[in-house]
């Protein structure tokens, strides 16, 4: 029989891995909740997981490339920015139904045990879901649009990835930070809208300064769409770019890993 | 000597009552780094070296006023909350009632409504597709199993959380009294499924403030006051002193009621 230790909380960044995969089909529940809830008493479902990047797409093509005469290189415009709002819409919904997570689901953080990290993780798992679907459509467009098949392609998932571990570390350290400061709900669109267009996403990097290119290489978002785009439309990757949002996303993540850990103890006496 | 489902050694439980004020970014990022438990003028001990432990086939009952220490006692039971100092052992699986139906989704039916609940109080998918038509059948909702559940009346939505509670086979079960709210006939039902498992050689922890129930059902009863234990024992010895103690400075109360 399995013996559980109760004890005072040790605030070592000790996260218990094995927990929280005994816990897995609790986060796949959670997932599930979430998908479903979110497109309860629509009238068009999920079709909005595809609105949302298409409007968005027309919105911005029409504003950037007709009247701020944007272009991109070697590739429609259309297909320039939908490949970037992709990725960035995952994200900005990842993060914002992640930092709502725990202060959401307070009835539950109150009421029953389970590794808190479970909350972010679901809602992750959500947005990649819906990413899953927004990218298979978008495929069909990109062969539409006459792009060929290239092997690079098959890289794509795997930026998708990096941008999945990149909003879950962002996501978690704001569902932390909400259960004391719900400020960050208020502050949260505004450094999600600093964050989008800080992105490279709606204009390509070559119309930037020198220094703006260096100040946007720290942004993690720039090697993410750069190796997006690259495996998509069969370009060279660029490794440094690559190289340096690897590198701050593991920073992001193991620095959120370490804030969740410090602060969940306390979850239920502030919630 | 039988090995004890649950043991409880000096555990205590510190509160800082009020907010804890933080002037710029700096102190509160200077907060995560630092040691929380500083600043003492906002200080309450909700538990003081509380110790007590049960085995396997005992009921155990918590007993004391409001303010206790009781809840948080059944929180740190149920791992919501860890003490400030002590430890607790407890074997084998530990299902919490705190609150019947918990986790349940207004938007989603009953049958999905199962699903999660039971999910959270830590079934696993098999468990609960092989024991879905008895929680179903227990649950007495017949066709409105497919409704959304915030267009159930709240019997029906309390019949569905303990439909669900009642099929966890835990070996150690925590309750507290708010389960035993809603019509007469439901908490017969609560009363008789407790019973039931303490007599099955699990360990039950149960909370409440009826007397009546207490005797019924508890083996042992532990009484708390102020966050400290002020007596362990027999159930009828203990309710016994207790209720001479309340009754004293509360008799005008007790009776108006």
């Amino acid at each position: 029989m399995q013996t559980t230790y109760i004890k005072p909380p040790d605030h070592w960044l000790h996260l218990d891995f094995a927990e929280l995969w005994a816990y897995r089909e609790l986060v796949y529940f959670l997932a599930w909740r979430d998908i479903k809830v979110r497109y309860k008493q629509t009238l068009i479902g999920v079709l909005w997981v595809i609105l949302q990047p298409v409007l968005t797409t027309v919105i911005f093509t029409v504003v950037f490339s007709s009247v701020a005469h944007f272009d991109s290189p070697s590739l429609s415009y259309p297909l320039f920015v939908f490949s970037g709002l992709l990725i960035w819409l995952f994200i900005n919904n990842t993060v914002v139904f992640a930092s709502n997570s725990l202060v959401g689901s307070s009835e539950l953080v109150t009421k029953v045990y389970f590794p808190r990290l479970s909350l972010p993780l679901a809602s992750l798992i959500a947005g990649l879901v819906d990413i899953s679907i927004g990218f298979l459509v978008f495929l069909v467009l990109i062969l539409a649009y006459g792009i060929p098949l290239s092997a690079h392609m098959i890289f794509a998932p795997l930026f998708i990835m990096l941008a999945a571990i990149l909003a879950f570390g962002v996501g978690t350290i704001c569902s932390a930070l909400n259960v004391r400061f719900r400020d960050i709900k208020f502050a949260l669109p505004f450094g999600l809208q600093i964050w989008m267009f800080a992105s490279p996403i709606f204009y390509p990097l070559d119309i930037l300064s020198e220094r703006a290119k260096w100040a946007i290489s720290f942004n993690p978002m720039t090697g993410i769409l750069s190796g997006f785009r690259s495996a998509l439309f069969g370009q060279e990757f660029d490794w440094t770019k690559i190289g340096m949002s690897i590198g701050i996303t593991i920073i992001v993540v193991l620095f959120a890993l370490f804030v969740f850990k410090r602060m969940e103890d306390d979850f239920a006496d502030f919630i | 000597m039988t090995i004890k489902s649950i043991e409880v050694k000096d555990i205590s439980k510190l509160y800082h009552l009020g907010r804890v004020r933080h002037n710029s970014l700096r102190d509160t990022l200077m907060s995560l780094i630092r040691d929380p438990r500083r600043d003492a003028r906002n200080d309450f001990w909700a538990l003081k070296d509380v110790s007590f432990n049960a085995s396997p086939g005992e009921t155990l009952g918590l007993i004391g006023r409001n303010g206790a220490g009781k809840s948080t006692i059944l929180k740190i039971l149920s791992r919501i909350t860890r003490p400030t100092t002590g430890i607790v052992e407890i074997r084998g699986r530990v299902v919490s009632l705190l609150e019947v139906g918990t986790g349940f989704h207004s938007e989603l039916t009953g049958r999905e409504n199962i699903f999660l609940n039971a999910a959270i109080l830590g079934m696993k998918r098999a468990e609960i597709l092989a024991k879905f038509d008895e929680i179903a059948d227990f649950s007495e909702l017949g066709k409105f199993i497919d409704v959304p559940s915030k267009q159930y009346s709240s019997g029906m939505y309390m019949r569905l959380g303990f439909a669900v509670a009642a099929h966890l086979e835990p070996d150690v079960m925590i309750v507290d009294e708010v389960l035993a709210v809603g019509d007469s006939a439901f908490q017969k039902k609560c009363i008789s499924k407790m019973h039931d498992v303490g007599h099955s050689g699990k360990t039950v922890v149960f909370v409440s403030h009826d007397m009546k129930s207490v005797r019924k059902l508890c083996t042992r009863t532990v009484w708390l006051s102020d966050g400290k234990v002020v007596m362990d024992g027999a159930t009828d010895k203990v309710v016994d002193a207790y209720e001479k103690e309340m009754a004293l400075p509360r008799v005008i109360e007790e009776t108006a009621e």
